[in-house]
């Protein structure tokens, strides 16, 4: 027999509260990996800032404007080595639930910064010859079961033709690869398309792009950007392409402070739990434990051992949770195809990460009850009754 | 009153000198141990006896380590009880002292083998050297059968061996028992007390045993008394006990 053993067999001897007391533990746990894997699913950051690239609005808002001749004070600044400019086409595909993201972008120039979206050599005429001409990613194309050369028609309440109609004819030109791999469900329009036939705002774009030679720095030639349009009529606020994109996916809420919370929460439910648990089975065990000390187990040591065993209960919640929410990330991946639950991802980091808030969690979560079994005369409680 | 002071100190297993302790309830001040003077032999079986209240598990726990004193002194071998830190004192205790109670204490999730086995686990023995340890003590208390038994499984008597056998694992060299028959029948509580008694005779165990029951007391080589905190008489008796074959 070891110590080890002693300790698990501990915390089975009450399995129904080893499992009344778990379940809630796993569900905390289970909410906490969930908000991580969804975090993740937004986190782009990384591979974005490697573009160097950065993203003007305007500064209200992104639904405000920005004038497309202003583009070319930011081609010609000396950190800029090119830019380009897109428009939110914001429309929809036979039902108004049949959404994706859909940019007009200036054909001349997006690919330039862009650079890592791969067009296949086939679907390249058509692009370049018809001004309908779309570019669908895979995952797109696979969704509404579209080849190339189909023609549809997207129904947008941004943009409204000169015939007055919202509805917008487009060819499918072909397929383009998302840079970074993604497996994003988006499509590239012409913005001369969008520009000759929008009846209003014409002149106008929703963000520019540009790409910041690799000898200057970002953050000052983002400051320098802005500067360039302050006090004007269509001051801007430009940010790293990372920023943005993060900011933009998050439109469903502020998630970044709701993840805060649910873990806080989830933190607090998971501690108060285990505290309370390691309280009462304290109480229960009060004569267990002074014969520890009475067979010469110093205090330190029986309450390593009861630290132990609250940190085995609060792992093992969390191994449940951390394995429910992998399976949980395959299943909703292959039932959804967009949104933020199709793209929960829980990297081994987070796991790791969670392992460590466990431990931390069933330590001291024991702490309190623990410090009061310090103070207590194990003599007395030999004789006492439970 | 008198303090006795039994024996010469130089040829001492156990020495307690001058032992006290008080406590405080609200403004009261309860003295239970007043001035305690006792020399114990290698090997002797000491009944400690008194009234409820009367100081006796106090004194065993004091002896024991799992209380301290407000002066006096303890010896065993002529060393002073160590009183450091709860560590100190618990190694201490582990080396020294083995314990058994009214109530066997035997953890119910663990098997008797496994209940013996625990003083060993703060040993560097290894396991199979604890394995034999735990044989030959549950085989002394004559439960060698009944080693992967669990509490629930074992009569009281039976228990109470397992818990001997306990104390007697590690081979202290003093072993404490609180009233060790108080929860048994007459039957049991004899055998009991013939086992502590192989201890003593085979083993040379120093045996300190309270207890309620004068004919239990009577088991052993001398009575001691506490009234009030204070030793009050002592006798000799255990060869009236074992001689007379008096049916417990």
């Amino acid at each position: 027999m070891s110590l080890l053993q002693i300790i698990v067999k501990n915390m089975l001897r009450k399995p129904v509260r080893l499992v009344l007391t778990v379940i809630p533990m796993c569900l905390a746990f289970f909410v906490f990996s969930l908000i991580i894997g969804i975090d993740n699913a937004y986190d782009v950051e990384f591979e974005l800032d490697e573009k160097r690239r950065i993203v003007t609005i305007n500064q209200q808002s992104i639904i405000q404007p920005l004038m497309q001749p202003a583009i070319e004070r930011v081609r010609k600044m000396p950190q800029v080595s090119n830019a380009t400019f897109a428009t939110w086409f914001g429309g929809y595909f036979l039902k108004p639930d049949q959404t994706f993201s859909q940019y007009a972008i200036e054909e001349d120039t997006y690919f330039a910064v862009y650079d890592g979206i791969q067009i296949p050599n086939t679907s390249l005429p058509l692009w370049l010859e018809d001004p309908t001409a779309v570019l669908v990613t895979p995952l797109l194309a696979e969704r509404f079961d579209w080849k190339v050369g189909d023609k549809i028609v997207l129904t947008t309440s941004i943009w409204t033709q000169k015939n007055f109609s919202n509805d917008w004819p487009f060819t499918i030109a072909g397929i383009f690869y998302a840079e970074d791999g993604t497996e994003e469900q988006s499509m590239l329009i012409k913005h001369t398309y969008l520009e000759r036939n929008r009846l209003f705002g014409r002149g106008m774009t929703s963000f520019f792009v540009s790409r910041v030679r690799s000898d200057y720095d970002i953050n000052n030639t983002i400051n320098q950007l802005d500067k360039l349009f302050e006090n004007s009529k269509n001051a801007t606020f430009t940010s790293k392409e990372s920023a943005f994109a993060e900011s933009f996916r998050r439109q469903l809420g502020d998630l970044a402070l709701m993840t805060k919370l649910v873990l806080a929460i989830a933190v607090l439910v998971v501690f108060l739990l285990t505290s309370s648990s390691m309280a009462q089975s304290l109480v229960e065990r009060k004569r267990e434990l002074a014969l520890f000390s009475a067979l010469g187990y110093s205090k330190r040591k029986i309450s390593s051992l009861l630290v132990a065993e609250n940190i085995l209960v609060v792992v093992l919640a969390m191994l449940i949770a951390t394995c429910i929410t992998l399976v949980s990330s395959v299943l909703l991946g292959q039932i959804l195809v967009d949104g933020p639950f199709s793209d929960i991802e829980l990297r081994f980091w987070d796991i790791v990460q969670i392992s460590a808030i466990a431990i931390s969690l069933g330590a001291t979560g024991a702490t309190l009850p623990l410090l009061k079994l310090l103070q207590e005369d194990m003599a007395a409680n030999l004789k006492s009754a439970i | 009153m008198a303090r006795l002071l039994l024996l010469s100190d130089n040829i001492m297993f156990l020495q307690i000198k001058k032992l006290s302790k008080e406590y405080r309830k609200g403004d009261t001040r309860i003295i239970a141990l007043d001035q305690i003077n006792l020399n114990v032999e290698q090997g002797e079986f000491i009944a400690l006896t008194g009234p409820s209240g009367s100081g006796k598990t106090t004194l065993l726990n004091i002896i024991g380590g799992l209380d301290s004193q407000d002066a006096g002194q303890i010896l065993i071998e002529g060393q002073a009880q160590i009183k450091g830190s709860d560590a100190e004192s618990a190694f201490w205790r582990a080396r020294n002292i083995g314990f058994v109670f009214q109530f066997s204490n035997l953890l119910p999730y663990l098997s008797a083998a496994q209940n013996v086995e625990l003083p060993l686990l703060l040993t560097s023995m290894s396991s199979k050297k604890r394995r034999e340890r735990v044989g030959a003590a549950l085989e002394l208390v004559g439960l060698a059968d009944r080693a992967s038994h669990y509490p629930n499984e074992l009569s009281g008597g039976q228990e109470q061996r397992v818990a001997i056998a306990r104390a007697f694992v590690s081979s202290p060299k003093l072993m404490l028992c609180d009233e060790p028959t108080g929860d048994l029948d007459r039957k049991s509580a004899k055998s009991i007390l013939n086992l502590l008694n192989t201890l003593k005779t085979e083993f040379k165990k120093t045996i300190i045993m309270v207890t309620h029951d004068m004919i239990a007391a009577e088991a052993t080589d001398r009575r001691i008394e506490l009234y009030k905190g204070r030793l009050t008489q002592a006798s000799v008796c255990s060869e009236v006990f074992l001689s007379s074959g008096k049916e417990y």
